[in-house]
C-alpha cells in the first residue's frame, strides 16, 4: 500500500516536451497558468483548449495519467461549481423552491470548472514530463538571481532534490519496520484513533532514528567528496537551451499574446 | 512488468531441525521467510504450520507470529523504547500478557542471549551494535516462539560478536529444542550448524538436503553465485594430491579427523611392511 505513493509522478517516455529544458517548461507553465486567469471569453478558452491538448499529444503521456491528478481536486471542483451555480444573481433560468439557477451562474460555473481542470492539467504536464531532479535544477538556475538578495538558492535546491531522493528510501524503510514490528505482534490496523496513534510510536521512533542516521551518513559522504555548497561547482549535465527551446518560447509567447487579444473580442 | 519473487517452492521442515537458507542476493530468501509467519501472502499456494493452513479464514495470525518468531536483517533498527527491558517486553505485551509475566519473559529472553542484567534499564540506543542486536533478538525470543527464523543475524558484526550470536542460536536449538531457520551468506557457518540446507536460486528452490549432500554440488553452487565451505575445496585439493580424505567433509573438526586418520592409516601401512 505504501509503495503506491508517487510524488513528482514522472512519466518516462521520449518526447519533444520531455526533451525541453526544465527552465523552458517552468516558464511556459507559468505563462500558461497566467493566461488562464487573463481571459474570460469563449474564444480564449477555445485557444487554451487547442494549446493544451496539442501539448498533451506532443508529450506522449497517456491521457488517463493526466486525469489522475484531477481526483485530488474533485471536492474543490464540486464545491466551487455549486457555489457559482446557485449563488450568482442574474437572469433566472429556472428555480425550484429556494434554489435558483441563473444564466450568468451557469456560465461562471462552467468557466470556473474548465479553468480549474486546465490549471491542474497544465501543471501536471510539467511534473509528468520533467524528472524531479531536472525540475530542481531548473528552479535553481532560474531563481539564481535571488542569490544577490541573500536567498540560498543552491542550498534550497539541493535540499529539495535530496528530499525527493529520500522519499522511496523512507517508504521502503517504513515498510520494513512495520513488518518487523508486526512480527513482534504489533497491530497497526485495528483500534480507535488514540490506539492507532499510539501504535505509531514503534514505527515512528525507529523511522526517525534511521532518517537521522542516513542524513548524517549522507552529509559525511558529501563532505568526503569535497562538497562545499554551490560556489564554483560545475555540473555533469549543465542546462543549455537548444533550438527546440527557442521554438517553444516563441510558441508560448504567441499563445500568450493571442490569449491577451481575446479580451478585445466582443464574445 | 511482473515477475515471480518465488516460484515452485515446496518444502517441509520437521520440528527441531536447524535449517540453513542460502542463496544469492535477490534469490528470494527474505521473501520466502516472510511467508512463514504470514507477513506476506502467496498469490498461489499456501503455508502450513502444525498441519494447519495459516491463510485459512479465521486463522489466528497473531498467535502464529508468537510461535514463529521472525528476526529481520539488522533487527536493532526496530528498537524504540526508553530502556532495554521495556523494548523486549513489547512482544509479550502485544500477546496480551500481564506486565509482570511480560517482565519475566523479557528477563528470561535477555538472559538467553547473554545481555548483562545491569544493562536492562539502559537506553537501547547507547549500547554497542552487537549488544543492540542481542536485545533485538531477545525481543522476538520473549514471545516464546517454537520456531525461530533469522535473516542474516550476523551481518555487520565483528568475528567475536558473530560467533557469540551463532553459538547462542545453536544453544537455543540444542538446549531448548527450538526449530531454527537461519538465512546466511556464510557457507562455513551453515556447514557448522545446520542439519538441512535450503538453496534458493532465481526464485526457485534448488536443493533441500543435508549440508554434506548439498556441498557435493559445489560446481552448481558456484554457478548460482554461491560457493561451498573452504574445507570442501581443501578436500578436493587434497584428493587431487593423492591424499584420499572424504570429499564430503565440510568443517574444520571433520577435516582434522580425516587428515589425521589418513596419515594414521598410512603409518600403519608403513609399519606393517
Amino acid at each position: 500500500m505504501l509503495r503506491d505513493i508517487t510524488i513528482g509522478q514522472y512519466y518516462p517516455v521520449a518526447s519533444r516536451i520531455h526533451a525541453l529544458d526544465p527552465r523552458t517548461k517552468l516558464a511556459a507553465t507559468m505563462l500558461y497558468l497566467l493566461s488562464l486567469f487573463m481571459t474570460d471569453s469563449v474564444a480564449g478558452y477555445a485557444i487554451a483548449t487547442i494549446f493544451l491538448f496539442s501539448v498533451i499529444r506532443l508529450s506522449r503521456v497517456p491521457f488517463r495519467f493526466m486525469v489522475r491528478g484531477l481526483k485530488a481536486i474533485m471536492i474543490l471542483l464540486v464545491l466551487s461549481v455549486s457555489f457559482n451555480l446557485f449563488l450568482t444573481p442574474g437572469t433566472e433560468l429556472f428555480g425550484i423552491g429556494f434554489i435558483h439557477i441563473t444564466y450568468e451562474g451557469l456560465f461562471t460555473a462552467l468557466f470556473m470548472a474548465v479553468r480549474l481542470v486546465y490549471l491542474v492539467l497544465g501543471s501536471s504536464i510539467m511534473t509528468l514530463t520533467t524528472t524531479p531532479n531536472a525540475l530542481t535544477d531548473g528552479l535553481e538556475k532560474s531563481l539564481g538571481f535571488m542569490k544577490r538578495f541573500g536567498v540560498p538558492v543552491h542550498e534550497i535546491a539541493m535540499m529539495m532534490s535530496i528530499a525527493l531522493r529520500f522519499i522511496p528510501i523512507l517508504v521502503e524503510e517504513t515498510d520494513k519496520i512495520m513488518k518487523a514490528q508486526t512480527a513482534r505482534g504489533a497491530d497497526f490496523e485495528s483500534g480507535g484513533l488514540i490506539q492507532k496513534a499510539r501504535a505509531m510510536v514503534p514505527l515512528l521512533v525507529p523511522l526517525f532514528i534511521s532518517a537521522f542516521r542516513r542524513a548524517l551518513d549522507l552529509s559525511m559522504a558529501m563532505e568526503a567528496r569535497c562538497y562545499h555548497g554551490g560556489e564554483g561547482r560545475t555540473k555533469m549535465r549543465p542546462l543549455r537551451y537548444g533550438k527546440n527551446d527557442m521554438h517553444a518560447y516563441v510558441i508560448i509567447l504567441i499563445y500568450f499574446i493571442l490569449m491577451l487579444l481575446t479580451n478585445l473580442l466582443p464574445f | 512488468m511482473e515477475s515471480c519473487a518465488l516460484k515452485d517452492v515446496s518444502f517441509e521442515v520437521e520440528d527441531g531441525l536447524f535449517v540453513g537458507l542460502i542463496g544469492h542476493t535477490g534469490s528470494g530468501k527474505s521473501t520466502l521467510i516472510q511467508h512463514l509467519n504470514g507477513l506476506m501472502k502467496p498469490t498461489s499456494g499456501t503455508v502450513y504450520f502444525d498441519e494447519e493452513d495459516i491463510f485459512a479464514p479465521g486463522y489466528d495470525l497473531k498467535g502464529l507470529r508468537s510461535r514463529v518468531g521472525l528476526v529481520f536483517q539488522y533487527p536493532e533498527y526496530q528498537l524504540f523504547e526508553q530502556d532495554i527491558i521495556t523494548d523486549v517486553k513489547f512482544g509479550p505485551k502485544n500477546m496480551g500478557l500481564k506486565d509482570d509475566e511480560a517482565s519475566g519473559r523479557a528477563e528470561e529472553a535477555l538472559r538467553l542471549v547473554g545481555v548483562d542484567p545491569r544493562l536492562y534499564k539502559r537506553s537501547p540506543f547507547e549500547i554497542s551494535g552487537g549488544q543492540k542486536r542481542r536485545v533485538a533478538i531477545a525481543g522476538v525470543l520473549a514471545m516464546g516462539p517454537r520456531v525461530l527464523i533469522l535473516d542474516e543475524p550476523t551481518a555487520g558484526l565483528d568475528p567475536k560478536g558473530r560467533d557469540e550470536i551463532l553459538d547462542c542460536i545453536d544453544a537455543l536449538h540444542t538446549e531448548k529444542g527450538m526449530t531454527v531457520i537461519l538465512v546466511s551468506h556464510s557457507m562455513d557457518d551453515v556447514a557448522r550448524y545446520a542439519d538441512r540446507l535450503l538453496v534458493m536460486d532465481k526464485s526457485r528452490l534448488c536443493y533441500y538436503d543435508t549440508p554434506k549432500e548439498v556441498f557435493t554440488h559445489y560446481k552448481e553452487l558456484e554457478r548460482m553465485g554461491l560457493s561451498a565451505p573452504q574445507i570442501t575445496y581443501l578436500a578436493a585439493d587434497l584428493r587431487r594430491a593423492g591424499i584420499m580424505v572424504d570429499e564430503r567433509m565440510s568443517t574444520i573438526e571433520e577435516a582434522k579427523a580425516e587428515i589425521l586418520g589418513f596419515f594414521h592409516d598410512k603409518d600403519k601401512d608403513h609399519n606393517s611392511i
